[in-house]
């Protein structure tokens, strides 16, 4: 902390310094000194390379932009804050955390602020004419109009295909009714973004019609995407000359909703948002309401927490492996996985008492104790993984047409990985020995025996080997979970509408796809003030979106199934 | 075959060419690979995975809406999705079915209070059957397949029924 300050000053940047408990250091700078406030402290001795997230907040009177920043070689967290009032100009710093390119763009549209200095200021996940979604004052939809649903009119020509088709783009999509439910003093309309309007221009800015390009368009429908994700690649003959990513055709606002909802229930949201992980997402959001709130967990709820999420990091990988398979033409794979998956959410349904959507972990603790047939059901499912994950491994791994599409394909070196703010399997494919459960552990993970698996090639095959590494990992876990389960309680004592203490705190695990963390503002009411969603995978997007250019169209499909996409999850 | 044993050996039946085809209808509807959200890895992936194994029932995904004969809504659909998947349904060839997957398809959902939600996919697209369920089991798509089964095995009665009644 006096470090920072004596970076900051000698940057001669005004800032105010205070230590909060539960996140750490946080400075706060004017908007102005903004940028020279983050070069100043990402060159100095300080080092703080990383931007783990940044995101607004909205305080009632202005937005504020905060800067999550990580030192790895200090092994510290900053937080940079600075204000913007409603409808300013928010100042990219795109060059100098590169990993800022999405959230930048994501923040300004949902907090109605221009975006200066960014090399594509286009809306993010809305479409032209949204109102800023996250401000405070837009409330969402009442009770009474959702029941009453038929009222809900949709213009059948706004669907016709020919009235602004390409962007997704509904000129004015619903905004009757969000217009309906502002507040009295209506928020002044920020200046609508562009959106692309029709492919007249590639992504590269080259007129398409005068020029032998192809611009092909993958997606929002396209079997390889998983999910909703539409890349716009501009071709030369078969090569990438520029791609990009368009997103938003999942924003269903599980960010704003948590604001409605009480500190219990926000974990059905979250398990929607990563969708076949569901575990850790909830994880994350309770390791942040115990920070603010002081609540200790008993011993056992950790060790419960740790068995489920590395049971529910298992399913999702196989959620991966399988349709990497598909992705590089192999059907066998995503057959001979899902035998594993559906004995997986069979415990896993026995426990919680859902496939996918649990809301298990709360507050406190988890919902229920661990059921007398679980362990029984648990040990015949690790003897029978331990086999077939050998077989998986031979299976795609072994198979030379696999690794003549994967070696050498999509490489990210180091700094490129931590530059686009890459966390999980895909940092740690790229050599850089970085994993949230042993560095900052959580739960019970201190206590549990475990190797971080590390590649150094950074290529497509190093992040595959990563993650099948980590589902061995992952099973002697679950049996160091089972045979050293505590007896005692399963949860705290935890009032039943939770109304913790005002104040901020950021939670962070290692979901299968990186670093999942939630950032909690509360003041003292019985549902969050503002939480924000850290998206692994929204990074690993555009870090792949990134690599490209340079690339054959059938190893962008390789590559995009590398990264583990949850469109839930990027969307939100 | 089955049609042997109705009618004995070396019997003629005769059938409407429609029923015929009806029949193959029911048979083979073969759904397009289109998931949008959590319902997609239930109603989908482990739909065609080796326990469900939905191709027992003729029910198999196709990578393109030409060659679909049901579309699987599976999962939210939000005011940027709504266009696109009323674009996918115009592009399916006659006849069409579409299954309303999971909560958010029949009314929103969890989410159906944020203003970017479309509240109900028959919003955008006419639904035939609706699967109720966050998500909803690969058993719960399994019956609803049945019941569309059903749907159109009716349909083609109270078709003929029609064509009786105007004495074709």
């Amino acid at each position: 902390m006096t470090v920072a300050r004596g970076v900051l000053e000698r940057a001669a940047v005004a800032a105010s310094i205070e230590t909060v408990e539960s996140l750490g250091a946080v400075c706060r700078v004017s908007s102005s000194d903004a940028r020279k406030a983050l070069v100043a402290l990402r060159d100095s001795d300080l080092a703080v390379g990383f931007l783990v997230d940044l995101f607004g907040i909205d305080t009632g009177e202005a937005v504020d932009i905060v800067y999550h920043l990580r030192s790895f070689a200090r092994d510290e967290e900053l937080v940079v804050k600075v204000e913007h009032g409603y409808g300013s100009t928010l100042e990219s710093v795109w060059d100098i955390f590169p990993a800022a390119l999405m959230p930048e763009r994501e923040t300004a549209e949902l907090f109605g602020l221009e975006l200066a200095g960014h090399p594509n200021p286009k809306r993010l996940l809305t479409t032209d004419g949204c109102p800023p979604y996250l401000r405070k004052s837009l409330v969402v939809r009442s009770a009474e109009e959702v029941r009453d649903r038929a009222s809900q009119h949709v213009d059948a020509t706004s669907l016709d295909r020919t009235a602004g088709s390409l962007a997704g783009g509904f000129a004015e999509p619903g905004v009757a009714e969000p217009g309906a439910s502002l507040d009295a003093t209506p928020i002044p309309a920020p200046k609508p973004l562009p959106v692309p309007r029709g492919l007249k221009r590639a992504p590269s800015g080259v007129d398409i019609e005068n020029s032998d390009r192809l611009v092909l368009n993958m997606g929002p429908q396209h079997p390889s995407t998983h999910g909703v994700l539409r890349l716009i690649l501009e071709l030369d003959g078969e090569e990438i000359v520029s791609g990009e990513a368009v997103i938003g055709y999942l924003h269903r606002g599980i960010e704003k909703l948590a604001e409605s909802r009480r500190y219990s229930a926000v974990g059905t949201l979250l398990d929607r948002g990563d969708y076949v992980s569901g575990i850790h997402a909830e994880l994350a959001f309770a390791l942040a309401t115990e920070k603010i709130a002081g609540i200790e967990v008993p011993r056992r709820a950790n060790y419960l927490r740790c068995l489920l999420g590395e049971l529910n990091r298992i399913a999702s990988h196989i959620t991966w492996y399988g349709p990497m398979g598909l992705d590089s033409g192999a059907m066998g794979p995503f057959l001979y996985t899902f035998r594993d998956r559906e004995t997986i959410l069979d415990i896993l349904e026995d426990i919680t008492g859902q496939r996918m959507m649990f809301n298990y972990v709360r507050p406190g603790g988890v919902v229920n104790d661990i059921t007398t047939t679980a362990e029984a059901k648990i040990r015949a499912f690790l003897d029978e993984f331990a086999v077939h994950v050998d077989e998986n491994d031979e299976l795609l791994m072994g198979n030379e047409i696999f690794q003549a599409r994967t070696q050498g394909i999509g490489v990210f070196d180091r700094e490129t990985a931590l530059g686009f703010g890459l966390t999980g399997a895909c940092l740690r494919g790229s050599g850089v020995d970085w994993d949230i459960r042993r560095d900052r552990p959580y739960a019970a993970y201190d206590e549990l025996e475990f190797d971080v698996p590390v590649a150094e090639e950074g290529d497509v095959y190093a992040r595959c080997a990563v993650r099948l590494e980590e589902m061995r990992q992952s099973a002697r876990m679950i049996r160091q979970c089972i045979e050293g389960l505590p007896e005692g309680e399963h949860t705290a004592k935890v009032a039943k509408v939770l109304r913790p203490p005002a104040g901020e705190a950021y939670g962070a695990v290692e979901s299968p796809r990186g670093e999942l963390g939630v950032h909690l503002v509360s003041d003292g009411t019985d549902s969050p003030y503002r939480m924000r969603y850290r998206p692994p995978a929204l990074y690993a997007l555009q870090a792949g979106e990134a690599m490209l250019p340079g690339l054959l169209i059938a190893d962008a499909v390789v590559l995009m199934g590398s990264m583990d996409l949850i469109l839930g999850e990027v969307d939100r | 075959m089955a049609l042997d044993k109705l009618t004995g050996e070396h019997s003629a039946i005769f059938i409407r060419s429609e029923q015929l085809f009806d029949v193959a209808r029911r048979k083979s509807l073969w759904y397009m690979a289109f998931g949008i959200a959590c319902c997609a890895i239930e109603g989908l992936m482990h739909a065609s995975g080796p326990k469900f194994d939905f191709d027992r029932m003729g029910v198999f995904f196709r990578a393109s809406p030409r060659q679909a004969d049901v579309m699987i809504v599976a999962g939210t659909v939000n005011w940027k999705m709504a266009s696109t998947v009323r674009r996918l349904y115009d592009e399916m060839p006659e006849p069409k079915w579409v299954v309303a997957m999971g909560a958010c398809a029949c009314s929103g959902g969890p989410f159906r209070e944020y203003p970017n939600v479309v509240m109900g996919v028959d919003k955008v697209v006419p639904v035939d059957v609706y699967i109720p369920g966050c998500p909803p089991r690969p058993e719960s798509v399994q019956y609803g397949f049945i019941t569309l089964m059903d749907k159109i095995k009716a349909q083609t009665g109270e078709r003929l029924a029609a064509a009786r009644h105007d004495g074709r």
